[in-house]
């Protein structure tokens, strides 16, 4: 995301600490009957929640999902004075955000109102269910605190636009479809073809999102060697895994350092979050993977994957 | 019925290829139910559409038109939603499989109107221009758009916000559009989009005092 300059006065780290902020949420879903069901939820290398319930019978596809819990403000008239976020007779509001860029589609849901009388510990519930037939993807959902009413008096440095967003108490990005961030792979069934092929459909690597879409390591379901891949059982099985998988990111990765934009993924810079070129940088800075020559990198991918298969995170 | 349409990128570009090889007989020979009674209807429609010889298949209204009934028929008898309405697999399978002599007689060999431009795709444009103006009715849907041009619909799509479309957003920046259309003003359109694009940098338009219809209204009083 863009870095944008603000001239107001934004809900920032040190705001946070002054209003002691705790929340305490979880997510769920209901049933056919109405009944709430508590979902699981853990995160993924970038932090990504996915969810799942006990017996894995949830789908969002079916079932849809919800967020349910409590905001607490321990000290909401930190935000309001001459030097502070907002002026004293300014009101604040507190709303949900949902963003999907997968689903093409965003909403606000305004929740409560602070104002420089709200007590001390105020417990704010919140509770927001995504139907079914609506988001695909991804979603971020996040609670924002905006200027709902401008003071008289504004103090320089102090937002006066009503609707301007003034910063994030906290937020998710949940995977409803897919499994978190792995690898692109799409299993086909073609007689004809050897076990694995790669296909590339970006156009902008910088932008677009590090999956099937437009980036595919294609394996082949009708090829013999299909179930030591699928289920790698011995040594040999595991080895060849690591082959599968080296061969087929060393070929994406030649391919992006062919574009325009590598210096750019190198870097990490200009990348949009969830993007190719972030996902690399991601392999090069946090894996170590050794972009230098073919044979560095050759030898760098494998010694990741057979690190990350013999603890048990592949 | 939709959970079995599976089209990957790779296999469009191969059925595209088939297609721009031979693109005359590209009409498909058979068409997977219940998707062909869609076929049946569109097909139906285009040629009632056409039957006035005076309107053209390479036009906003053939568009307007085709956006209308599509949306109409995908929501009654085929149960689609947004959520369906965001993959361009669904689209690149309609497009390639169902409909690619409509697609080729409206824009000739086009990949990204085929299947590869996400906000180009012909079918999932005239799709989302419809839902992002929809007034309630398909009537007043009409009434609301029946005096745009292409550039509409390019400008709705792409200048709309990034990370999503508001919905409510966008029907309310088309309901006035539509009142103002007697106003004179160059490009109101274009210049409307790209004021609401600044703003919603720090501004969330739901939030404003007044709320959409308020905040839509001083975007457009800006040129007026």
């Amino acid at each position: 995301m863009a870095n944008k300059v603000s001239m107001n006065r934004l809900y920032d780290e040190a705001m946070e600490e002054l209003v002691n902020v705790d929340t305490d949420f979880h997510f769920y879903y209901k049933d056919s009957g109405g009944l709430n069901h508590p979902l699981n939820q853990y995160e993924d290398y970038e932090f990504k929640t996915l969810l799942s319930n006990e017996d894995d019978s949830w789908d969002f596809v079916e079932k849809g999902f919800g967020i349910s819990g409590n905001l607490k403000l321990g000290n909401p008239t930190s935000m309001f004075g001459p030097t502070q976020m907002v002026n004293a007779d300014a009101e604040i509001g507190i709303a949900l955000q949902w963003m999907s860029k997968q689903s093409s589609q965003r909403g606000v849901f305004p929740i409560e109102t602070i104002t420089s009388l709200t007590p001390k510990g105020i417990i704010i519930p919140i509770d927001y269910y995504f139907q079914q037939n609506k988001l695909f993807g991804e979603v971020h959902i996040s609670l924002i605190v905006y200027l709902k009413k401008a003071s008289r008096n504004s103090m320089r440095g102090q937002a006066k636009v009503p609707g301007t967003i003034l910063g994030k108490l906290i937020e998710w990005v949940v995977i409803l479809d897919g499994s978190g961030s792995t690898f692109p792979i799409v299993i086909v069934n073609e007689p004809d073809k050897p076990l694995w092929y790669v296909d590339f459909n970006y156009s902008d690597p910088l932008i677009e999102p590090f999956d099937k879409e437009y980036i595919a390591i294609y394996l082949n379901q009708a090829h013999h060697a299909f179930p030591s891949i699928q289920k790698p059982k011995t040594k040999i099985d595991e080895a060849l895994y690591i082959e599968f998988l080296a061969g087929a990111l060393q070929l994406i990765l030649h391919n992006l350092m062919e574009c325009s934009e590598w210096k750019d993924i190198q870097d990490g810079t200009n990348c949009e979050e969830g993007s190719i070129g972030q996902v690399i940088h991601y392999f090069k800075s946090t894996l170590n993977w050794d972009f230098d020559t073919p044979e560095k990198l050759a030898m760098s991918i494998r010694k990741d994957l057979e690190t990350r298969v013999k603890t048990g995170e592949m | 019925m939709w959970q079995n349409v599976v089209y990957t990128k790779a296999q469009a570009k191969f059925k595209f290829q088939q297609i721009e090889a031979d693109p005359e007989k590209c009409a498909p020979r058979q068409v997977r139910a219940p998707f062909d009674r869609l076929r049946e209807i569109m097909i139906d429609e285009k040629e009632k559409f056409l039957l006035d010889e005076i309107k053209k298949i390479n036009s906003y209204g053939f568009d307007l038109h085709m956006g209308l009934v599509l949306y109409r028929i995908l929501k009654e008898d085929f149960d689609f939603n947004e959520r369906l309405a965001a993959q361009d697999e669904v689209w690149r399978y309609l497009s390639l499989e169902v409909f690619p002599d409509l697609v080729y007689e409206r824009f000739g060999i086009n990949d990204q109107r085929f299947y590869k431009g996400t906000r180009r795709i012909w079918l999932k444009s005239i799709w989302w221009y419809i839902h992002l103006s929809w007034q309630g009715t398909a009537e007043e849907t009409f009434e609301t758009l029946r005096n745009n041009s292409s550039d509409e619909i390019s400008q709705l799509l792409d200048r709309s916000g990034s990370a999503g479309y508001r919905v409510e957003l966008t029907r309310e920046i088309m309901r006035q559009h539509k009142l103002l259309a007697g106003r004179k003003v160059p490009q109101l359109f274009r210049r409307v989009l790209k004021l609401n694009t600044a703003r919603l940098n720090t501004i969330e338009p739901s939030l404003v005092e007044g709320g959409i219809e308020t905040y839509v209204s001083e975007l457009y009083s800006y040129f007026l």
